[in-house]
């Protein structure tokens, strides 16, 4: 539990540096950005237990509905609390141990690291397109 | 220059703004549509790709105008993508002559930045957090915290340079790669990979990431197709940038990291 909370701390924390870095200037929203980021994380960890894979996707569907609904909420582009939002998830890692089994000469754990740095890029940008395309037809809907 | 004309030269100044502050291509098609029929011009053609916008309109005689607009670099500026945003919202609505617009699009260009030093220190913050996220103790916490602010100072230098996107990120990567390095081997920090991974997470392209499948999906194949190539460039560039190092200093050592 603890581990939960500080690990969803320090993604908070890190998601603030990168806010500063895309010159978002409202503390409101620069907050509800990083709390995207660190509830990303803690329901990431929640779910990791049944497969990473289906973590990534969960959490990146979470992340995704968050963004839209504090876009609607706070009035701003749903990118903004987005891309701050994933950022947690995006395979920095992976590419480290790709390149790092490579180097080592290392075959299987390299094929192994590739292929999930690559499913973890792929199930990001699905889980994104998802939430993004349902709430489109929503407000099309809506509108009509 | 005719009315139409002029809405045109500002409809593209406005898409190609939004562009280049980070905006989505298709937000881009989409405001300029709005806003083009908005001022009374039906059925305007619009074509958006990262690097290109093309947009073609004819006026009521008959007679088309075509602008380009070519977009060299693209930097993240989430304030300014809102308030292009809203100002396009408003265009839309109350309908201000075409001069006002083009001055509060200037003024919106000119809005504030952070200053560059709190640019680094958010660079530094971002990489040790990350470095701490992902396992890392509070000893790699300072190397990590450097390792970060170099690689501001670094891709600020290469941009001024002129240099491409390939090339400045090996050349960041391979600076993380070095501090981390010294730092594992002077025995100051024990998880050199938590330093590196904290610190090449500043040029992990998480944003393509996150855009590729919503531009496919939408049908722009183009635009996702240019993602995926530019998403592939970038991470082998960081893969190359850290991992020359490494292997040096392992041929050297004896595989002693």
């Amino acid at each position: 539990m603890t581990d939960l909370f500080r690990s969803g701390l320090y993604a908070f924390l890190a998601c603030l540096g990168f806010c500063i870095m895309y010159n978002i200037r409202e503390r409101k929203v620069r907050f509800a950005a990083c709390v995207g980021g660190a509830l990303m994380w803690v329901i990431y960890l929640l779910i990791e237990p049944y497969g990473a894979l289906y973590g990534v996707f969960f959490s990146s569907l979470a992340v995704a509905l968050y963004s839209e609904t504090m876009a609607r909420v706070l009035k701003k582009p749903a990118t903004v609390f987005l891309i701050v939002g994933i950022l947690p998830l995006v395979p920095g890692g992976g590419i480290y141990y790709t390149m790092y089994y490579c180097i080592q000469g290392n075959m299987q754990m390299f094929v192994e690291k590739l292929f999930s740095t690559v499913a973890t890029a792929g199930l990001i940008a699905v889980a994104v397109s998802f939430s993004t395309s349902a709430f489109r037809i929503s407000d099309k809907i809506k509108r009509k | 220059m005719n009315e139409t004309e002029k809405i045109l030269k500002t409809a593209s100044l406005l898409g190609r703004r939004i562009l280049e502050s980070g905006g989505e291509i298709y937000r881009v098609e989409d405001s300029m549509k709005r806003f083009l029929t908005a001022y009374g011009i039906e059925k305007p053609q619009i074509f958006a790709i990262p690097a290109t916008i093309i947009t073609t309109v004819c006026d009521g005689d008959g007679k088309s105008y075509t602008v380009t607009e070519r977009i060299e670099s693209v930097s993240l500026n989430m304030d300014r993508l809102d308030k292009f945003n809203a100002l396009c919202r408003l265009a839309c609505l109350e309908k201000p002559d075409i001069q006002t617009v083009n001055k509060e699009i200037e003024k919106i260009n000119r809005s504030e930045l952070f200053d560059s030093k709190r640019l680094i220190l958010a660079y530094g913050i971002a990489s040790r957090f990350f470095c701490l996220f992902w396992g890392g103790t509070f000893k790699d916490f300072i190397p990590a915290f450097i390792a970060g602010m170099l690689t501001k100072l670094v891709l600020d230098f290469m941009n001024k340079a002129e240099a491409n996107l390939f090339f400045s990120n090996v050349c960041g990567a391979r600076v993380i790669a070095a501090v981390a390095i010294v730092s594992h081997l002077s025995g100051f920090a024990g998880n050199m990979d938590m330093i590196i991974i904290g610190s090449i997470m500043n040029l992990v392209p998480g944003v393509a990431i996150t855009n590729i499948m919503r531009d496919i999906i939408r049908g722009d194949v183009i635009t996702g197709t240019t993602k995926i190539a530019e998403v592939l460039l970038t991470a082998t560039a960081i893969a190359i940038g850290t991992g020359i190092p490494i292997a040096l200093v392992r041929a050297l050592t004896g595989g002693m990291i």
